[in-house]
Parts: C-alpha cells; structure tokens; sequence
C-alpha cells in the first residue's frame, strides 16, 4: 500500500479501512513500511482492532462457504454487464465551455512564465490521452456503483445516466437523469463538477446526493462542503474563481440540503434528513410524515407493477417509517386493512380503490 | 537469537491455527458486542508489545493476541465461547460436527448477503474469496484496474459487514 494510498485511507469509514489493509496483508506479507503503517494504524484505536478482526473473520467466512455465490462465468458476465453499457456518443466534448473555462484558469494561473508553460505542458499531455468519457445507465429497478480512475464512486439509482469526463486538470459528471450519490476523492488540483440541470456543483473531495427531477434538483450534502451555482457548471467554476464578477457560490455543508426549481427559485434545508436523502443506496425507502400518494411514488421507480391509488381521501394520509423498496406488500397490507378499501391486482399494476 | 525463535512460533502459530480463530469469531459464534470487547482488550495488549516485534508479523501477532484473550476468557468463565479449545495451541479444526451445522448455516448467510451487492462487488469478492484468485487476476477477468478491484471488495466488505451486524442485531437483540 503505497502511502498516497495510506493518507486516502484516512478519510473512509473504519470498516473500509480495515478491508483495504486486509487486502494489503492478503496478498502475502507487505513492506516493512507497510507492516509500519499497519501497526501505527492497529494502535490507534480498538475500533480499528475489531473492524479488522470482523473482516478477516467474514473474509474467512466467505472462503469457508462449501457453496460459491456463482459460477466464475456468471459472476463475470454479470459484473461486465453491468460495467459498460458506455452510450457510444463519442465524445461529445461540448467544446465551448471547455476551451472558455480553460482561458479562466490560465488567466488565474498565468502569474509567471514558469506556471504557464507548466500548465500549457500539462494540457498537451493530457490532450495526447484524449479525454475519458463514459455514460452510465441504469434501468428500471436496477441500481449500479461505479469506480472511478481515481477512486471516486458514482452510485446510480434505478433510471438514472451520467457521463462522467476526466482530463489532466478537471473531473466532470453530468447528471441527465436519474439521482446519484457521489463520493469524491480529494484531489485539490482537479475540482470535479456536476451538471444537474437548473444547478451546478462543484467539490475538492466529498460525498453528496443529487436527484434530478423534472421539476427540480435537490442536492444533499453528507460529508464536507460544497459550492453550488445556479446555471451551468461553467458558472460554478466562474462564481469560485473570481466571486467579485460571477457571484459569490453557494456554500452547502455537511446535513444541509438545497432544492433548486426548475425555474431557478432556490430553497435551503439546513437540516435534512441524510438517512432518508441516501437510503436509496440499501434500497430502503424511509418516510417522515409523507402523503401516502407521494409514497406509492417512490415506490414505483423501483417496482414495474405501478400502485395507482385511486381514493382520493387516502393520499393525503401521512406515512412514517423505512421500507425495502422491493416490498410494497407490506404497506399494500396495511392500506387493505383500512376501512371502505380494496386492493386490485392485474399482472401490470396495483389499483387501490374504495369498496363501495 | 531468542527472538527469531519467538517469531518462528507465531508464524508457525498463525500458519496453523488463525482460521481456526477467524471462524470461532465470525458470525453467530461470538456476539459483535463481544468482538467490541475483544478489540478493546486486544488493543491495550498491543499497545504493550514492542513496536519492532509487532512490526515484523503484525497481523499473526494481532491474531495470536486475540487467540490468547479468547482463552483467558474462556477459563474465566466467560459464556461466549460455544467450542471451548483445550488449549489455545490446539483450537479445534472443522471436525466437529456441530461446527459444521453452524459453518453451514453462516455460509448461507453470508452467501445472501453477498448475493445482494451489485455485480461488481460481488463479483469481485467471489472471485477473490471464494475462487482465490488474486487482485490482479481478478481485475483481468473484470476489465478494470486492481485499484477499483480494491475498492470494490473494500468497499463490499463493509457492506456486507454492516449488513450481516444489522441481521444479528434485528434477530439477536430485539426488544419490546
């Protein structure tokens, strides 16, 4: 584990820094610096001590199981499937906001003869390997979790895309559709940026929750800080460069969340509810105080029999509480044990109606 | 030249015996309240032990530790151990019959849990565990880099890990 490797470690939850220096002992024993590091590690804390404990004892768990998951093929195929299904709209660089938001930076960076040509090398080289667009789709009900080059993870809910493009000096992903939580690896010298329609994020390194919908993008912040513009991320990039001309950025932080309309009217939750926001990553839906109408929606993007609900006096009724979002049975139960009404099911979809 | 024959005994220890311990600490076998108490305990211990010492092996050391605290434990009367070793140097292998029920049982469960992760991470964390196949020839097969392999069974791991306590925690623990 080389030590780069070892100071990202630092920012993961304890339970994937354990697993990654299982995998550094599993692969024979490391480098005296490494066996270092580990040990620097083990005596920080018990809790290091016992995460570790627990994944070496639920790696031996796996490799003990007298029966594998699946056959090598069926893993593969099904890992590769869902890996790239790359939409081939080749590079589709939208050349304008790139080459004005390189003049920005190099206007910002242009301080001496040195800088420049460092910068002008740096794009030269980058521009040799060409620029790395992928999209991603999910389908219906399907959700996916990508790794990115520099260890970024996307995860993508059911019916969503995104093209993610990385260059030597910037990371971009656009959200098209859909809702995706993004874990950012640092990387001060890369700022990575989403376009979610009516707004545009820009972050160092962190994790948030962007969920685009028709009518508007919500953005929910679990981990750091993040500046937001309302707009194109060419305005992000200009509002934290140079705030006296674009507009200072909005600052979202750690449990705040921002709703951006459509039409561009901005609301601020400074205290959402984050289990709720990313639930969707364990497929659990969790509602507080919400329509029962609104409910059964969220239940249909994740289940092809839609629930219509057709009684007018039960949509407003409230739901509290944290479902799998491949069960709606149980709800369906509860709904059919309220009086004056029934459940109707054809092989498409689940009518609620009144009993007469 | 008395260490080296130290360090010959606790390679030679974890060569034999540490999957024993792994599996006497996974799953239904000791309670993650336990394994917390474990840890603690562990930890201070470590903190005793020589930093040279410790650095040449130290996941065999780790492992003899908790080996050693298990057995304490043990004498002392504490319940948690279902298959109390004679000896720390003799834990028991997979012979009994009752380890094997209990082996079988947590597979499926952990199986479930695996089957529950998106592709790649199961994938992934077959391959390596189950398979054995290392990092490298798991990313060849997968078509990415070893480093998202990493992170795929880093990250898998704690899922399945947060997964498999949010099991035992709903069944083991549930009060009125």
């Amino acid at each position: 584990m080389d030590k780069r490797k070892q100071a990202e470690l630092r920012s993961l939850p304890v339970s994937e820094q354990a697993a990654a220096w299982f995998l550094a002992f599993d692969d024979g024993e490391p480098a005296g610096e490494t066996r270092r590091a580990f040990v620097t590690w083990l005596k920080e804390a018990p809790t290091h001590i016992e995460e570790f404990l627990q994944i070496s004892a639920l790696h031996q768990e796996l490799v003990d199981a007298p029966e594998k998951l699946a056959a090598i093929e069926t893993l593969v195929a099904e890992a590769r499937t869902n890996l790239v299904d790359i939409a081939e709209q080749t590079n589709r660089t939208a050349p304008a906001p790139l080459v004005s938001r390189r003049k920005g930076l190099l206007g910002v960076v242009a301080g001496t003869a040195a800088t420049l040509a460092a910068v002008v090398v740096f794009v030269a080289l980058h521009n040799a390997a060409g620029p790395e667009e992928q999209t991603y789709r999910t389908d219906f009900g399907e959700q996916r979790s990508i790794v990115l080059d520099d260890d970024s993870m996307v995860m993508l809910n059911t019916e969503s895309s995104v093209t993610i493009t990385y260059t030597g000096t910037d990371r971009r992903a656009v959200l098209h559709t859909g809702e995706a939580l993004f874990e950012i690896a640092r990387d001060s010298d890369r700022p990575f940026t989403v376009d979610a329609g009516p707004l545009a994020i820009r972050v160092v390194g962190t994790k948030f929750n962007v969920y685009r919908q028709p009518e508007q993008t919500v953005l929910t912040v679990v981990e750091g800080e993040v500046s937001v513009a309302t707009g194109d991320t060419a305005q992000v990039e200009a509002s934290v460069e140079s705030p006296e001309s674009s507009g200072t950025p909005l600052q979202v932080t750690a449990g705040q969340q921002l709703a951006v309309a459509a039409t561009g009217a901005v609301a601020r939750e400074p205290e959402a509810n984050l289990e709720r926001a990313t639930a969707w990553t364990e497929r659990r839906l969790v509602f507080d105080s919400e329509p029962l109408a609104d409910v059964f929606d969220e239940f249909n993007r994740y289940n092809r029999r839609r629930v219509v609900l057709d009684v007018p006096q039960l949509a407003q009724r409230r739901i509290t509480g944290v479902f799998d979002a491949r069960d709606v049975d149980t709800l369906l139960g509860f709904v059919e044990g309220q009086p004056g009404v029934k459940v109707e099911r054809n092989d498409d979809e689940i009518w609620v109606v009144a009993s007469e | 030249m008395k260490h080296t024959g130290r360090h010959q005994r606790v390679e030679q220890w974890f060569e034999e015996y540490h999957e024993a311990l792994l599996r006497r600490l996974s799953g239904a076998r000791i309670a993650d309240a336990e394994v917390k108490d474990l840890a603690q305990e562990v930890f201070l211990r470590v903190l005793r032990v020589s930093d040279p010492d410790l650095v040449r092996h130290p996941r065999a050391y780790l492992l003899k530790v908790a080996a050693h605290v298990l057995e304490e434990w043990r004498l002392r009367g504490r319940r948690f151990v279902s298959t109390p070793p004679d000896k720390l140097e003799t834990l028991p292998g997979t012979a009994d019959p009752q380890t094997e029920i209990d082996g079988r049982a947590r597979a499926r469960r952990v199986n479930r849990a695996l089957a529950e992760l998106p592709p790649m991470y199961r994938a992934a964390i077959a391959l390596r565990a189950q398979y054995g196949f290392s990092v490298a020839e798991v990313a060849v097969r997968l078509g990415v880099r070893e480093r998202q392999v990493r992170r795929y069974i880093e990250k898998g791991y704690a899922k399945l890990r947060q997964r498999l306590a949010d099991e035992s925690g709903a069944s083991g623990s549930r009060k009125g």
